[in-house]
């Protein structure tokens, strides 16, 4: 639209600097058509020295609160870019067709920059952000250089970490000894359960990194362990399949979880969970702080998104707690309360459960 | 929550206002460009060096204003209209005076007298900068800027004011400065960007400026080209939508742009015989001079008058009858041995305008043709063809020879009444140029009126628009020096009445011999388009009436002209040769300039000092504004420090604590080492506690020999005690001590 006013404008410029014989406005002219040649070959040049990409491979975000994200913008060319745009495409594994598009506008000097945005996630799960566009602008805006780019970042949007209301009337009745049989756990260490994983800090002992998630997130992470533990409490995971593909679905699924770990986390030390992987594989995990209720999540969220959940369903474990995708949370193979997705966040907020 | 959607939004969290930007030199360099341009209005001047510094000053102060604070800035332009409302009312009795003096000025009154109009514009730059920054800074709306940018400089153009290549620079930084700094909101660093984006949009523009105007110089007539051929394209595609030219052939209009040809046939001519020269058929004669229009000349009251002179009563009606055919009839019943043969013209209208008619010179109107269309015969002698002897004559004709000299005398009389006058406030410039140069014999007028023309202007059937402010002969002669028939004839005749020879703007076609074909039946038959359309100059002599002044030269620049008692001119040069006699004509044109030197004779000649300017009013002003932007650095200085001083280092503000304390008399020659030093602080400043005094330097001791540098807290810690002490000191100081406090020494 800009560069048709000044074309418009030029040209009436022309037609009057030649009718009127007017030197000082063919000179003008001829500087906004100079100005114009260099602007686009600015773009060109800008275009070349702009490239883009994610802060981080992997961010978390809380549903239905603003997050912050940052992509990394480096410029090394000349003056300083001061218009460009860059598209970001959003999908939800394991879909291939994106959810949502934006267009964000910065501006970067030489080095360098960072672009920041929000992002709101109405619903939990992992969602990926691709950055597929740039166009970068010359000095005045007239003329773009379009670049195909492609960078990802996944993010892990949790639920809020309300718990759901839970009075155990005697939680031994729901619970085992810690030092019941210790099956080979993927998170766990051999003789110590991780409390919670927190940033690296100086002084941390090495080997306590937590090395495959620092691989993952690029920053790294340790393991904190207890020593000293409540019982724990078994929680199983009934899901079905065709689950994976619905992600409000899915949310309330997760947002559920969430809610009941953490309410039950408030009678016992801790949550084991357990779940079926391809092949009918069963593994565990447990949950004794928000920190590892965040890992198991963000590893359910990728078998979700990679389909790699067997069906479940119909398997009652004796002595646990089941939640099933059709937000059932049993005893055994008692129904305790089957929550409406409708009036989910209500109950979790309003619904006192005594056991 | 099925409904959410998924959002995302920029960061705007950071402010885009910052006070070290480009900004406010883009807004001045607009409103200075606007002030240039304002320069060339002739007819007016004021003080560019009060103007200027006042405007650079108002800019400074509102941008500071806004990067402290908005309330501040409503504050500041609350006061900015009440002093111009007060102002307005002083100057009550001056403004409505200097605005009438510039509204003159701008269209170009001749009767206009310079006048000083300082203060109308020193309101008009405030003015015009406060609108500005709030359409900038406030509304953030350029693209209308840049529109009216670009409308005032061809509003200049269209009144002739003369745009210098400072205005045009000023202008044009504002409009493409404010294009590079405007980033998108939240962008991180923005201040660094835009002064890095200003800096590259300053060095492109004048870039671009200096190539422009290189290139412009050389090429301008090659440039001007193609406008013409798009604009003769659309005439001659609207030409032919109306089916044809109009009849402006036969009007007094003098264009005030280009002339294009469609090849349009409006007539056709047969002959009896082949004419032996250019064949003139006057469809208009010209009366008065309006300025833009001939108005057609009144030949019915100069018959009356003549009825009157004649006392011919009962055969008043004749006159004109026998005055239009009078010079044919003489030259028809000259002696035989002096007689030549008449010419018999069939003129027929193919095309446009079948209501006029074509008369041409020493003729006798035959009769109307009876076939389809519009014809019509005369009978007429070709120039060449004129032998006029009034004195010998035939003795059948002598008694008809005294009724023709006693109608010649009538209309002689008359011509010189009506077809010498001219509106001489119109055409001042030309009528210095006949002051100037008397001739008495016509000989002598025509031939000076001729090497004029042929001197002073070129022919170019595209020479432009002419300005509307402007008149357009007065203009074609001394300024823009091109033109074609309509322009050369227009000038021609004003010359012509101004030497007291009644002279008349006569326009139809003029057809040359080479147009004329024969016919099977022994006639000569030519087809008039358009491109025969012609406007040439008419005089009056007594001994042979009317005759046409060929006054435009050939395409070649040549000038040939000859008419009845006229020995005949040939003007041929070159065009060097044409130059180098204006340089030493008595007369010197108004802006005889080349391209180049148009050009760079224009830079910059804005911002000069005026001869009688005194220099020590100068330094008195000079010293003013410098005393008023005193303020506003004195404040910038300090926030800068007191930013420096933040981000610092204990040490750094424990010095400066240092330094406060003694300013304010408190602990003189203590350097924090002292054993007394807590005590003798806390005397003086009370309103310090010991705990965050010996905390204090507890911080700056470990800063200084400890194994560790202080953390961002125990910074912050200094930083915020330094503040609050500097706070408590400064009310208790007097008014003087304050002000040095907070903007010399820039402790708080």
């Amino acid at each position: 639209m800009r560069r048709f006013f000044l074309l418009l404008l030029v040209l009436i410029t022309y037609y009057l600097a030649s009718m009127f014989r007017s030197l000082p406005l063919l000179a003008l002219c001829g500087a906004e058509g100079f100005m114009a040649i260099a602007a686009f070959i600015l773009s060109r040049r800008f275009r070349a020295g702009l490239s883009l990409h994610f802060s981080q491979p992997l961010g978390t975000a809380v549903v239905r609160t603003n997050t912050a994200c940052k992509v990394s913008v480096s410029y090394k060319g000349p003056f300083a870019v001061n218009h460009y745009r860059v598209k970001i495409e959003v999908y939800i594994p394991p879909k291939k067709k994106k959810k949502f598009q934006k267009r964000l506008k910065g501006a970067g000097g030489y080095g360098e920059n960072e672009l920041a945005f929000w992002i709101h996630a109405p619903y939990c799960g992992l969602f990926r952000l691709h950055l597929t566009q740039l166009k970068v602008y010359d000095l005045f805006s007239l003329f773009c250089a379009k670049k195909k780019i492609s960078e990802e970042m996944e993010l892990a949007v949790f639920p809020d970490g309300r718990a759901l209301q839970i009075q155990l009337a005697s939680p031994e009745q729901y619970g085992d000894s810690p030092q019941e049989e210790q099956p080979a756990n993927s998170l766990g260490e051999a003789s110590h359960e991780i409390r919670q994983v927190r940033e690296y800090r100086t002084g941390d002992l090495n080997r306590h990194i937590h090395w495959n998630l620092s691989a993952r997130t690029g920053k790294l992470w340790l393991k904190e362990f207890e020593q000293e533990r409540d019982f724990s409490v078994r929680l199983y995971l009934g899901i079905k399949s065709g689950f994976s593909f619905s992600p409000v679905r899915q949310s309330n699924f997760f947002v559920l979880l969430s809610a009941l770990v953490m309410g039950l986390l408030e009678s016992t030390g801790t949550v084991r969970i357990f779940w079926q992987e391809t092949e009918n594989r069963q593994v565990w995990a447990d949950a004794g702080s928000v920190g590892q209720l965040h890992e198991i999540l963000y590893r359910l969220y990728r078998l979700s998104a990679k389909g790699e959940f067997s069906d479940s369903s119909g398997t009652y474990p004796e002595k646990a707690f089941m939640l099933d995708t059709d937000l059932g949370w049993y005893w055994e193979e008692s129904l305790i309360f089957r929550f409406s997705p409708r009036s989910l966040e209500r109950d979790i907020r309003e619904r006192v459960f005594s056991l | 929550m099925a409904k959410a959607k998924l959002r995302i939004y920029p960061d705007k969290t950071e402010s885009s206002r910052s006070l070290l930007t480009a900004e406010p030199l883009f807004l001045l360099s607009g409103v200075l460009g606007i002030l240039l341009l304002l320069r060339q209005i002739e007819s007016i001047s004021f003080d560019l060096w009060v103007i200027f510094p006042v405007s650079v000053l108002l800019c400074a102060a509102l941008w500071y204003c806004f990067y402290r604070s908005i309330s501040l800035l409503a504050g500041v332009l609350g006061l900015l209209l009440v002093v111009c409302g007060f102002a307005v009312f002083r100057l009550r009795d001056l403004l409505p005076k200097q605005l009438w003096q510039i509204v003159t000025a701008v269209s170009h009154n001749p009767e206009s007298a310079s006048m000083e109009v300082t203060e109308t514009i020193l309101l008009f730059a405030v003015v015009i900068m406060i609108l500005m920054f709030w359409l900038e800074c406030l509304g953030r709306c350029h693209g209308l800027l840049f529109f009216l940018m670009m409308a005032l400089l061809l509003f200049s153009e269209l009144m002739k004011i003369n745009i210098t290549i400072g205005a045009l620079l000023f202008i044009s930084l504002f409009q493409w400065g404010f294009w590079a700094v405007r980033l998108p909101a939240g962008s991180k660093g923005s201040s660094g960007i835009k002064i890095k984006a200003g800096i590259a949009s300053v060095l492109l523009v004048s870039a671009a400026f200096a190539a422009a105007c290189l290139a412009v110089s050389r090429f301008s007539q090659t440039l001007y080209t193609p406008a013409y051929r798009a604009e003769e394209f659309v005439y001659r595609m609207l030409s032919g939508l109306s089916n044809g030219a109009g009849s402006s052939y036969v009007t007094g209009q003098i264009s005030r742009g280009n002339h294009y040809e469609t090849g349009t046939e409006h007539l056709t001519l047969t002959v009896s015989a082949k004419p032996s020269e250019t064949l003139y058929l006057r469809g208009f004669s010209g009366g008065d001079y309006s300025g833009e229009t001939w108005l057609p000349s009144n030949e019915e009251e100069i018959y009356q008058n003549m009825a009157e002179i004649l006392q011919w009563d009962t055969w008043s009606n004749i006159i004109p009858g026998l005055y239009q055919s009078m010079y044919y009839v003489m030259n028809e019943n000259m002696p035989e041995d002096n007689r030549r043969e008449p010419l018999t013209l069939t003129i027929r209208h193919t095309g446009s305008a079948p209501g006029d008619y074509f008369t041409p010179y020493y003729s006798r109107f035959i009769n109307e043709l009876e076939e389809e269309g519009h014809g019509y015969t005369y009978q007429f002698f070709e120039q060449g063809d004129i032998t006029l002897d009034w004195e010998n004559v035939a003795d059948y004709f002598a008694q008809q020879r005294d009724w023709y000299l006693s109608i010649r005398q009538a209309y002689s009389e008359q011509a010189h009444f009506f077809y010498t006058r001219t509106p001489v406030n119109r055409i001042p410039r030309m009528e210095k140029l006949i002051r100037e140069n008397p001739r008495s014999t016509p000989y002598q007028i025509t031939s000076f009126i001729l090497r004029e023309l042929h001197n002073s202007a070129s022919y170019s059937t595209t020479p432009g628009w002419m300005p509307f402010n402007e008149d357009i002969v007065e203009y074609f002669l001394f300024e823009s020096h091109q033109g074609y028939c309509v322009h050369f004839a227009s000038a021609a005749v004003l010359m012509y009445r101004l030497y007291g020879i009644p002279a008349r703007y006569a326009s139809g076609y003029a057809v040359p011999p080479s147009a004329f074909s024969r016919q099977e039946d022994g006639t000569w038959q030519a087809v008039v388009t358009d491109k025969f359309a012609h406007a040439w100059a008419e005089i009056f002599q007594s001994d042979y009436g009317w005759s046409p002044v060929e006054v435009t030269p050939a395409s070649d620049g040549s000038m040939t002209v000859q008419y009845p008692g006229f020995s005949g001119l040939h003007l041929k040069r070159s065009q060097k040769d044409w130059s180098r006699e204006n340089s030493g004509s008595d007369f010197r044109f108004g802006s005889n300039k080349s391209a180049s030197s148009q050009l760079l004779g224009i830079s910059l000649d804005g911002i000069r000092f005026q001869e009688h300017r005194n220099l020590f009013l100068f330094i008195g002003f000079g010293i003013l504004y410098s005393l008023l932007f005193l303020p506003l650095f004195l404040d910038y200085r300090r926030l800068r420090k007191l930013c420096r001083l933040e981000s610092a280092g204990c040490r750094e503000i424990f010095r400066q604590f240092l330094n406060m304390l003694q300013f304010c008399g408190i602990a003189s020659g203590y350097d924090g080492s002292e054993p007394n030093f807590v005590p003798v602080v806390l005397e003086g400043a009370p309103f310090i506690s010991q705990e965050e005094l010996s905390r204090m330097l507890e911080i700056v001791g470990n800063a200084a020999f400890g194994p560790e540098l202080p953390g961002e807290l125990q910074n912050e810690f200094i930083f915020r005690i330094y503040q609050k002490t500097a706070r408590r000191l400064y009310a208790g100081l007097t008014w003087h001590k304050k002000v040095v406090f907070r903007f010399v020494k820039a402790f708080w």
